[in-house]
């Protein structure tokens, strides 16, 4: 199954929205963690919602770059999941939140060295091989840099994307964020990731805290975020798109507007390329 | 340069205790310390897990004033990290840990409270049973003191000395009645929480329901609980109450007990 345009992040308190109106909205991206209860309410709204629309099923419990052994226990769920919805494809990030067993619930950031590289990407062949399937991972927003990195953050995506033979989710809000927090050059990152890995984009909103933007996705992207959307789409292709929403998350009328604006975006820059 | 276990183990330990040892190998920021980088982190997870719990026990939150709660619920954040990569998960010993601080003995009853509240949070988690299956009574007929009920997957059996599902209705956001309760020497209360297809659903019981109710859940035939309730003299007759608890959706199956 194919999927195109720009979709939306699925929130609970969508559902009745989206089963009475039936929005024209390609396909949604959902929090898989929310549905590994099988005969929950919230796995019975998605089946119905299923009905009308391809999904894509993204992670945070994965914790692929961490020194902790895999979580079987929660990739069997997300398997089962996967078996129940038939996703397009599957998603985690390039962190970790997990260490001695103990989960932070944030993404945590990783050094950009060989190690950290050889690490993550074994673990990302040893999630594919479980789950049968080849996974994106997703650049993620930081806060901190380490010293002993050696390589640039998209230097470092991309060779674990190359060695772990998986799919890249790029977050362009994260790029936006990253690049402000540790003083780069956004459109820099964009120009210099080498890569035909990329499967999707994700779009959000920061908060401005001053000296740093954090990555809240309780706004509005930003028409800096758009600009840098326009040169990936310049240089990636008009590739399946989502909106993330998940503080303060607006009435769904006003995340059909946001899928309009990006929608919009991607037909004019599509037509560049 | 550390290893990446050292440096996950160094940066963990900052974020659980504070521990300066990880300051050194984080690039400088020209607008950040390491301390105040490292601080958006510990934010981010202190955040989460606040407003998990603060999800998970709105009443307890009520019942004790946003500045204490807050209060309480950081000191249980440090002492009782997460385990599970699902926050939904987080927050189980909250009832046990409010037990254990002497301050609350003004509010004895917060503890059962914030029970009744994981309780019911929990349900959200919880498998939707089918209806029951009239036909499957008339097809074990024959063996009914072999017979084994079967309450909801979800069901929670609750008892406390205190209303706790009265405190819990009169402290909902919505509701503005008045919020008086009046605690009742050698009083017991008995509840049943489960969920259907329309929702979370609570029943209150008397204390004979209860007993039979958990007797169901620990898998005792109709014979041998009709024996135990000879045992107890009481007059109550399981031809009766099965029925009304079948109907009540206390139970959703039964099976033979081999
Ligand atoms: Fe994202």
């Amino acid at each position: 199954m194919d999927i195109k345009g720009v979709g939306l992040g699925l929130r609970s308190a969508h559902y009745s929205d989206i089963l009475k109106e039936n929005p024209a909205i390609p396909w949604f991206e959902v929090l898989a963690d929310n549905y590994l209860i099988k005969g929950s309410p919230n796995l019975s709204y998605l089946e119905k919602i299923r009905q009308n629309y391809p999904l894509t099923l993204h992670c945070i419990g994965m914790s692929l770059g961490s020194m902790d052994p895999l979580n079987f226990n929660y990739l069997k769920k997300i398997k089962k999941l996967i078996k129940i919805v038939e996703p397009v494809l599957i998603s985690d990030h390039l962190s970790w939140t997990s260490f001695n067993k103990q989960y932070f619930h944030e993404l945590l950031p990783l050094p950009f060295t060989e190690e950290a590289i050889f690490h993550v990407a074994k673990r990302i062949r040893q999630v594919q091989d479980f789950l049968e399937q080849k996974i994106m991972i997703e650049n993620i927003s930081s806060y901190l840099c380490f010293k002993q990195s050696q390589l640039t953050e998209w230097a470092f995506l991309k060779e674990i994307a190359d060695q772990a033979d998986c799919f890249i989710l790029l977050d362009i809000n994260n790029i936006y964020v990253n690049a402000y927090n540790h003083q780069l050059n956004a459109l820099n990152y964009i120009k210099s990731l080498d890569t035909n890995r990329i499967a999707q984009f994700h779009l959000a909103g920061f908060e401005n805290k001053g000296y740093y933007l954090l990555d809240t996705h309780g706004a509005s992207f930003s028409s800096d975020v758009l600009k840098l959307f326009q040169q990936a789409i310049k240089k990636f292709g008009a590739l399946p798109t989502v909106i993330e929403w998940d503080s303060h998350i607006p009435i769904f009328s006003r995340l059909l507007e946001e899928v309009q604006i990006a929608q919009t975006i991607m037909d004019q820059y599509a037509n560049i390329i | 340069m550390l290893t990446l276990f050292e440096l996950q183990k160094k940066f963990t330990e900052n974020l659980k205790n504070q521990d300066m040892e990880i300051y050194s190998f984080i690039q400088h920021n020209k607008h950040m310390s390491p301390k105040k980088q490292l601080a958006i982190y510990q934010d981010s997870i202190l955040s989460a897990m606040q407003q998990a719990l603060t999800r998970i026990y709105p009443v307890c939150k009520k019942l004790v004033g946003e500045a204490f709660f807050n209060y309480i619920i950081n000191h249980y954040i440090i002492i009782h990290p997460s385990f599970s990569p699902d926050l939904n998960n987080y927050g189980a010993g909250f009832s046990e840990y409010l037990k254990d601080i002497e301050t609350m003995a003004t509010l004895c009853y917060l503890a059962d409270v914030a029970n009744f509240e994981w309780s019911w949070h929990s349900l959200y988690q919880q498998i939707t049973d089918k209806k029951f299956d009239f036909d499957k009574l008339r097809f074990y007929e024959n063996q009914a003191k072999n017979i084994i009920f079967k309450l909801p997957r979800s069901a929670i059996l609750l008892q406390s000395i205190y209303p706790i599902y009265h405190i819990f209705l009169i402290n909902q956001k919505e509701n503005e009645d008045d919020q008086s309760i009046f605690l009742q020497p050698n009083q017991q209360y008995f509840y049943i929480i489960w969920r259907n297809d329309l929702g979370r659903q609570i029943s209150s019981l008397n204390k004979v329901e209860w007993i039979i109710l958990t007797w169901m859940q620990d898998k005792l035939s109709l014979g041998e609980m009709s024996e135990k309730l000879m045992d107890l003299n009481h007059e109550i007759n399981l031809n009766i109450i099965i029925p009304q608890m079948i109907c009540c959706g206390f139970i959703v199956d039964i099976a033979i007990n081999n």
